[in-house]
């Protein structure tokens, strides 16, 4: 039955070629260093499979990382537009200086000029009491009120463009006093308030994401680390015949990491996608806003440094949860 | 070499599995490792491959204390040994290739000296034809076969086998253990344990007899057959 003589001398043959034939690593170092990139090459390609025979659990698995890489995710987008659009505002930050009723034409000039010149104003322009009235008289349902009254009520008025470097609250606040110390300013008002309002809620909006961020990373390697416990679970008769014929922990472990990150890569692939989807939905309804404040308002996405990173914080991440799970379980894994 | 120094075995349970076992296995050697079920044939065995470890005393493998034997270094130890379990221990999910090559994997060989090797390995148990097969839907003497191959495969100095035979009819029983006798003639040093005494006594070969934990037989076959069986 057994095809003793042939096989015989090929036993013996690899035996003297082998010498004692104790070790059974007598193949060279470069081929070891060979076959680990080609058993990494296949068992990196085993995982995905193993991923697609499972669809619906992976899907899910999937989905699951993805909604909780998403949330953090768009909310640092939505932080980082709006953080953007005030920080627009603050570049041409008014400060509008009403001259008393006294102030002629001329002497408003000049002091508009010398204003220019002061540290932290960009530029400085004067508005006459006619100007001011015309501009009125343009917008409906002004004219016959600025028509029927005796006198133009209107003062001259100084408008400085703050330079937006220098804009602290305190550097804009110090100007302001320097312009009413002036005889001929009646009163100074900026517009700086609502700016302190945006930046403190966008400062602790930021801090909101950082917190979610952090707890919704503790998620994904969580999930991805159950994930990885149940399969672990469900092979654990494989797990134990490959340490039997001498497998060690990081060979038994391997696929199972390959797995989390496969997870936590496509988790955050699906995330991208959400997020490049909503910026998509907005798009419009951003837009009219746009029109509304007459300016450029345009939506800031991820880019592309951005969602490379995500990419390999999802995937590191799903690796780290894969590495928790195995480490943990495979250890206790010893066959009996 | 697999050398014992007063072994004793005394599981968590309290429960002694073998008690101060000595004797000495020299490379190249073929012995059957005998004695009733529950006898510490199998415990024996584990300690040898370091499934399980000695309370007291030394197990040495080629010069090698096992109890200084770091668990890291446990892999490299179980790739010089062969192991056939009686339950086979083979993966139903791929197929017979894939199982004996997985030892060759596990070491990291050459993909191209793998299917060679496995070949090699499939073509001595003479089930070359059955390579894409799975294992379920191979007999019971088949599957066996395979676990030998699977055993051989990376060419380790020792073999082990737990009751290799235990579901086999005589027939099938004798070819497996004329396949050990072979890869004994080419030096690998054979240990099998079994209760199929009829067996042994026709192998010719040196027998360990255990029972109840104790050695009390180490010697040669017929004797020691004899003796056995003039106990009971």
């Amino acid at each position: 039955m057994f095809k003793t003589t042939k096989t015989n001398r090929r036993i013996g043959e690899s035996r003297t070629r082998s010498g004692q034939g104790i070790s059974p690593s007598h193949h060279t170092f470069t081929s070891r260093i060979h076959s680990w990139r080609s058993h990494h090459r296949l068992v990196a390609a085993q995982s995905i499979q193993r991923l697609i025979a499972t669809p619906v659990s992976s899907v899910m698995t999937i989905l699951v990382l993805a909604i909780a890489i998403t949330l953090p995710a768009a909310l640092n987008v939505a932080i980082t537009n709006v953080a953007q659009l005030t920080g627009q505002a603050s570049d041409n930050v008014q400060m509008s200086l009403y001259l008393e009723k006294a102030t002629s034409d001329t002497s408003g000039r000049k002091l508009a000029k010398q204003m220019a010149n002061w540290d932290g104003v960009n530029s400085a322009s004067y508005v006459s009491p006619q100007q001011a009235k015309d501009s009125f008289r343009t917008l409906e349902g002004f004219v016959e009120i600025i028509d029927s009254l005796p006198e133009n009520p209107l003062p001259g008025v100084i408008v400085l463009i703050l330079s937006d470097q220098s804009l602290t609250v305190n550097q804009a606040e110090a100007l302001r006093q320097q312009a009413l110390a002036l005889r001929d300013v009646a009163s100074a008002k900026i517009d700086l308030e609502w700016l302190q309002k945006v930046h403190a809620i966008v400062g602790l909006a930021q801090q909101i994401a950082a917190v979610l961020s952090i707890l919704l990373a503790i998620g994904v390697v969580l999930v991805v680390g159950n994930t990885i416990k149940l399969s672990i679970d469900t092979r654990r008769e494989e797990i134990i015949v490959t340490k039997l014929v001498g497998a060690t922990n990081a060979f038994v472990r391997r696929p199972f990491l390959y797995m989390g990150l496969w997870f936590g890569a496509s988790g955050a692939l699906i995330a991208l996608i959400l997020i490049s989807a909503c910026k998509y939905a907005l798009t419009s309804a951003i837009d009219s806003l746009s029109l509304v404040y007459g300016g450029n308002i345009e939506l800031t996405g991820l880019g592309f440094t951005n969602s490379l990173t995500l990419l390999l914080m999802g995937a590191m991440l799903g690796w780290l949860g894969a590495w928790l799970a195995a480490s943990q379980h495979i250890r206790a894994l010893e066959p009996r | 070499m697999i050398r014992f120094e007063g072994v004793t075995k005394r599981y968590d349970s309290g429960q002694e599995a073998l008690s101060d076992i000595s004797f000495e296995l020299d490379s190249g050697e073929m012995a059957f490792l005998t004695g009733h079920s529950g006898a510490g044939k199998s415990t024996l065995l584990k300690l040898i491959m370091l499934m399980e470890r000695a309370t007291q005393g030394e197990v040495w493998i080629d010069n090698q204390n096992l109890a200084t034997l770091s668990k890291r270094h446990v892999p490299l130890l179980r790739r010089k040994m062969g192991v056939v379990h009686q339950n086979h221990q083979l993966l139903f999910d791929r197929s017979v290739y894939d199982n004996v090559a997985l030892p060759l994997i596990v070491a990291g060989y050459h993909p191209r000296d793998i299917g060679r090797r496995v070949r090699g390995a499939l073509d001595k148990v003479n089930l070359l034809h059955k390579e894409k097969m799975h294992p379920q839907s191979l007999s019971g003497g088949e599957q066996q076969r395979v676990g030998i191959a699977r055993a051989v495969v990376n060419k380790p100095p020792f073999l082990l086998a737990d009751e290799p035979t235990g579901n086999l009819d005589p027939a099938l029983s004798a070819e497996i253990m004329q396949l050990f006798k072979e890869f004994n003639q080419v030096g690998v040093t054979v240990l099998v344990a079994t209760h199929d005494l009829a067996l042994i006594a026709r192998m010719h070969h040196r027998s360990l007899i255990l029972r109840e934990g104790s050695l009390v037989g180490n010697g040669a076959t017929k004797t020691i057959a004899q003796t056995d069986m003039d106990e009971t």
